[in-house]
């Protein structure tokens, strides 16, 4: 037998004792476990979304907020198409491509379906609404719409020459070079779904479409729409030349930042956002959440460490005559603190343990159900919460070991 | 063996200080039966403590074997104790999670013995007492007269030169006395010195020295006079 063996048989003696402790030791580390994870992750989607899409600019109707860069469209409100040419027109400095949309219900198979319409670059220097703008981008390059913007590389969004027989290059640059009026592209999720594949002959609208491509999963809304053509869209479902959303790609974070106060005084009626902007709402949940993680862990290992001192003081009282006899035996005030320490180490170490489980647990389960993202649990979290809740544990303890390492030996020969 | 040098202690309460033991002077040979007599509240457990070297007198020396016990440290003086020192108590005492064979175990461990030696001894000496069977036994499991005898095995693991017994037979019928006894008169004939504080006549009779303490002051008195003193 040994110390360490005894502190053990003495904790589960009664665990129920000890329970308190190590509940809250545990509520402590799956609260910073969970919300940690999946808050980091969050914050690695937003900083991926950002490298993915770059210096993007949305041109959206008064009025209209989202939080979602891929569901820009989905909103219900319009703006009049002559909205592009007037961009176009401008000539605004660091603007390679322009890319407006207009989502309209449809019903494929019996399934009711987004179908999004979309103006391929060929077009846009091609016969469109805006035919006056024909002169104007004759004499533009061909790489951009807007003029260049001085001291940038530029070409972030633009389709590579090999890209542009590709259909499925929108899933990244978020235009396509050519697209026919009676082509569809159809989104990954749905064409697994409905069993979908390039050259199927479909009818959506009342229109018979074929599909020219499917479209890579991307992990966003993309990946259940159909897209075709935007005069094609408006035709069918006649609306007029309307869009919802008029996506403008600068060639860099500069130039997307001169862009915006450029735009918004060149459409007053409306509303323009950057990347970042989009993506604020995000970043501002991620901080106060993580904000929030680290006050509730504070909060609780608060409360843990008063409770395990608590619980441990109340051990020592119990233990009087037990820890007396043992001085009486030979114990050195050392090894009677010792003991005491121990026990906070086996509580720290198992609430954490459980913590541990139930933080990874819980990050795994609530991160994509409630925030949508993927949450992975770093080695650095999982270390950082069992070391502070060891940590917290013999902190608390301490005063009490103190104390039971001060008893008065002679408590041994009181009778109880 | 055992030099007790005009030790006294006072207890303060308050602005009262209380004379719990005036100097006592005792000179104690090896394999000696003392025992200690008196009221309630005179001072036996006080001088057993000090005797222990778990409270330290106001003035005067203990020296055993050799060491005066309140000149060493806290980490030797408890050495000491765990070498030379048994402990035998009135209500035994047993650590209550612990079965028997551990609670015996317990001063082996506290020194630091191998685990397989523990185990021997320990085992050993229950076996002696008659308690066998009832290794496996927690304390709550045992009669008041096995909880005694797992209480002095646990007193008899590390061999101490000097038991100290605290009214060891106060919570036991007739016959478990009477074997205790017996087995502290074994022991100091192997010559091992027993200090017991009792208030029973029978077992203070059969003691080689009675000291008689009334408040405070201490009184070597013939073990035939104690029915009398006591």
């Amino acid at each position: 037998m040994s110390i360490y063996t005894m502190t053990l048989k003495e904790m589960f003696r009664r665990p129920g004792h000890s329970l308190t402790a190590f509940m809250i030791v545990a509520v402590g580390v799956t609260a910073l476990i969970a919300v940690e994870s999946i808050v980091t992750s969050s914050e690695k989607k937003v900083a991926s979304q950002m490298q993915q899409l770059g210096a993007n600019i949305l041109v959206l109707p008064e009025g209209v907020t989202l939080h979602d860069y891929h569901s820009a469209d989905a909103h219900g409100k319009s703006m009049p198409e002559e909205y592009v040419t007037r961009i176009t027109l401008a000539q605004a400095v660091g603007v390679e491509e322009l890319a407006p949309k207009l989502s309209v219900p449809a019903d494929l198979k019996g399934q009711a379906i987004v179908v999004t319409g979309i103006l391929p670059r060929t077009d846009f220097y091609k016969k469109s609404a805006w035919q006056s703008v024909d002169l104007l981008t004759a004499g533009l390059s061909p790489s951009a719409i807007g003029t260049k913007h001085e001291g940038c590389g530029g070409n972030s969004h633009q389709i590579a020459a090999a890209d542009k027989a590709d259909l499925s290059s929108y899933a990244t640059t978020r235009v396509v070079h050519e697209l026919d009026m009676d082509a569809l592209l159809v989104g990954a999720d749905l064409a697994k779904a409905e069993g979908i594949s390039t050259g199927d002959s479909l009818t959506v609208l009342g229109a018979n479409f074929q599909v020219a491509g499917i479209l890579p999963a991307t992990g966003t809304s993309d990946d259940g729409r159909v897209l075709a053509h935007l005069h094609r869209v408006q035709e069918l479902a006649e609306t007029g030349p309307i869009v919802n959303v008029i996506e403008v790609m600068g060639c860099c974070e500069e130039a997307a930042n001169g862009l915006v106060g450029d735009l918004d005084e060149l459409l007053p009626d409306a509303r323009v956002v950057t990347i970042s902007q989009i993506l604020e709402t995000q970043i501002m949940v991620n901080q106060v959440m993580k904000r929030l993680s680290y006050a509730i862990f504070g909060i609780l290992v608060l409360l843990g460490g008063a409770s395990i001192a608590s619980v441990m003081f109340a051990n020592v009282a119990e233990r009087r005559r037990e820890l007396g006899t043992l001085m009486a035996l030979g114990a050195t005030p050392s090894m009677i603190s010792r003991m005491i320490l121990m026990k906070a180490v086996a509580i720290g170490s198992i609430g954490g343990l459980c913590g541990l489980a139930l933080g990874i647990l819980a990050a795994y389960v609530a991160g994509p159900r409630f925030v949508g993202v993927a949450t992975t649990v770093s080695i650095e979290s999982v270390i950082a919460g069992l070391m502070i809740a060891v940590l917290v544990a013999v902190l608390a303890s301490y005063p009490p070991a103190r104390k039971a390492a001060h008893l008065d030996p002679c408590l041994c020969f009181q009778d109880a | 063996m055992l030099e007790i040098k005009s030790i006294c202690k006072d207890y303060t309460r308050g602005r009262r200080t209380v004379h719990a033991l005036q100097p006592t002077s005792m000179n104690i040979g090896k394999g000696q039966f003392i025992a200690i007599v008196g009221p309630s509240g005179s001072g036996k457990s006080t001088l057993l403590s000090m005797i222990g070297g778990m409270l330290s007198p106001k003035s005067g020396q203990i020296v055993l074997n050799g060491h005066s016990l309140y000149e060493l440290n806290i980490k030797q003086r408890s050495r000491l104790r765990n070498e030379q020192i048994g402990f035998l108590f009135q209500s035994f005492n047993l650590v209550p999670y612990l079965n028997a064979l551990e609670n015996v175990q317990l001063p082996m461990a506290l020194y630091g013995t191998n685990r397989a030696n523990q185990k021997k001894q320990a085992t050993q000496l229950l076996e002696e007492l008659g308690l066998g069977n009832r290794m496996d036994h927690k304390p709550c499991e045992l009669s008041a007269g096995q909880q005694q005898r797992v209480a002095m095995a646990r007193t008899l693991a590390m061999r101490p030169n000097l038991i100290l017994a605290d009214e060891p037979t106060g919570n036991l019928d007739p016959g478990s006395r009477d074997s205790i006894i017996q087995a502290f008169h074994r022991l100091c004939a192997e010559g091992q010195t027993i200090i017991l504080v009792t208030h029973d006549t029978a077992v203070s009779q059969s003691a080689d020295r009675v000291f008689q303490i009334n408040e405070g002051t201490t009184r070597e008195e013939s073990p035939s006079e104690v029915s009398n003193a006591a």
